[in-house]
């Protein structure tokens, strides 16, 4: 099965009525590499990577998870509808999310949040999702907070058992949405060092993020996306040394002047 | 000043009445608590067509006296075939009432759940029901408490319209006590005395469930 592209966006559209976000957006992404998505706020990015796992949908062109078509099925005219609930789930069974707001849920302590679902979806016993979720909680290093809730943590350790209980579900593909952006400064360097660590495994990973260093640091490739397309791609050397359109040029300086003004306080 | 000898004399009318109360609260809230939910399910899973009837129904509800409803009921029932005793009217009317507010205030407690916690689960692989079963439902109940308690009680204190269907509820008795005896000031004011009682004991069990169940929801998350 790994012939397939992890990820294939071919043409992809999508608007909210009248207005379009994404106008036409081709990707390939394959097993092992890790892709960043930059650009200002209102360029697409989190609609885009928010298509990649459906919880948008997307109006025009195929996204391919492992080959298979996403969210959709193709009728006998060649008219595609959505497909039913449960086509989709499978298609996405192998790719999880870690939110800018983590999303824990605020009622179950961190254990249950990252067992919980092992029992619903993987069919696990209790025992077996626990002991599961205290190895993934031991590789974020949480396991002594097993027994707290969310609300007792700190910003940067919600996300990191959010971490956990996406890779608990053993998912070949992982999509990080801005995942360090609501937190503290502080907090931000124990997120990425989770983030590096999965990337050295070899996870598939696309990031959407603010954090230009790290993306430097991690990515094989960069998408630079403005108004909806891809303005600029390629290694992070390139686009981040010797960026060529002047929107990117743009958004990099702003960028560099504004950590700068941060610096200075 | 005071003849508390008519208090201890009528003591067994006013218990019977008492009882009466208590039982009529007790169904006619718990068929609140069912018909409030059942509303909200009607109301999200139809379409444009549900959420308008839900709209309809509860305006009606909440937008009429509780005593002209059971009036009409009651007393006007009988002309289009239905006849049904004062104390099913009274169950069944206090039930309809209730779930109008019950339903409005479980869909404030759906509606406070974030957006990105039901994502979260979908991204995880669950499906609506386990979402339902899993996510909403606990947190929905959490948050839910303070008001549903705080209608408790009013519904508690406008069971006391019944007597004016005879409904022999603690109301009625206390009538018939200051009718009998031409006393006005000592049946009503163990009546109210026991009103005040029993919603304070709405309240307290309240208060306990909700340092039980909402501990971990008022933080930040």
């Amino acid at each position: 099965m790994t012939n397939h592209l992890a990820i294939q966006l071919k043409n992809v559209r999508k608007s909210y009525g009248d207005h379009e976000v994404i106008k036409g957006i081709s990707l390939d992404i394959h097993h092992g590499q890790v892709v960043s998505i930059i650009g200002g706020s209102g360029s697409g990015k989190s609609t885009l990577l928010r298509c990649m796992n459906f919880l948008e949908t997307y109006n025009e062109g195929e996204i391919l998870i492992n080959g298979q078509l996403l969210g959709y099925t193709r009728g006998a005219s060649g008219a595609r509808k959505l497909a039913p609930d449960e086509q989709t789930r499978q298609t996405l069974s192998g790719v999880c999310m870690v939110f800018q707001q983590f999303n824990l849920w605020p009622h179950m302590t961190i254990l249950e949040n990252v067992a919980r679902p092992l029992q619903l979806v993987r069919s696990l016993t209790r025992l077996d999702a626990q002991r599961r979720a205290m190895l993934q909680l031991e590789r974020v290093g949480l396991a002594h907070k097993a027994k707290t809730y969310p609300g007792q943590l700190s910003g940067g350790q919600q996300q990191r058992v959010a971490i956990a209980r996406a890779l608990a579900m053993e998912p070949r593909i992982m999509l990080f949405d801005e995942p360090t952006s609501a937190l503290d400064p502080e907090l931000v360097g124990e997120v990425l060092k989770v983030m590096k660590d999965l990337s050295e495994e070899g996870m598939t990973m696309v990031i959407v993020t603010h954090e230009m260093g790290f993306a430097a640091g991690v990515s094989d490739q960069v998408i630079f996306l403005a108004d909806g397309i891809i303005e600029e791609s390629g290694v992070p050397e390139q686009v981040f040394s010797q960026p060529q359109s002047p929107r990117l040029q743009n958004f990099l300086s702003t960028w560099k002047e504004r950590s700068a003004e941060s610096l200075m306080g | 000043m005071f003849d508390f000898s008519l208090i201890s004399d009528n003591a067994s009318v006013l218990l019977r009445g008492l009882a009466l109360t208590v039982q009529i609260c007790a169904m006619g809230i718990c068929l609140s608590l069912i018909g409030g939910g059942l509303l909200l399910a009607f109301r999200s899973c139809l379409g444009r067509g549900s959420a308008w009837l839900y709209d309809v129904y509860v305006t009606v509800f909440r937008g009429t006296p509780f005593l002209v409803q059971i009036y009409l009921v009651y007393f006007g029932g009988p002309y289009i075939g239905l006849d049904f005793s004062a104390e099913v009217v009274g169950i069944v009317g206090l039930a309809m009432y209730g779930s109008a507010y019950f339903a409005e205030i479980f869909r404030a407690g759906v509606e406070a759940i974030s957006r990105g916690q039901l994502e979260a689960a979908r991204d995880l692989g669950l499906t609506r029901q386990q979402t339902l079963r899993m996510v909403v439902i606990p947190q929905m109940f959490a948050r839910c408490i303070p008001p549903l308690v705080g209608q408790t009680v009013i519904l508690v204190k406008e069971s006391s319209v019944l007597s004016i269907i005879t409904v022999p509820e603690l109301m009625t008795a206390a009538m018939r006590i200051a009718n009998e005896s031409f006393s006005i000031l000592e049946p009503y004011l163990v009546l109210a005395l026991s009103y005040w009682a029993l919603t304070l004991l709405v309240s307290r069990a309240g208060r306990w469930m909700e340092r039980r169940y909402t501990q971990h929801l008022s933080l930040k998350v």
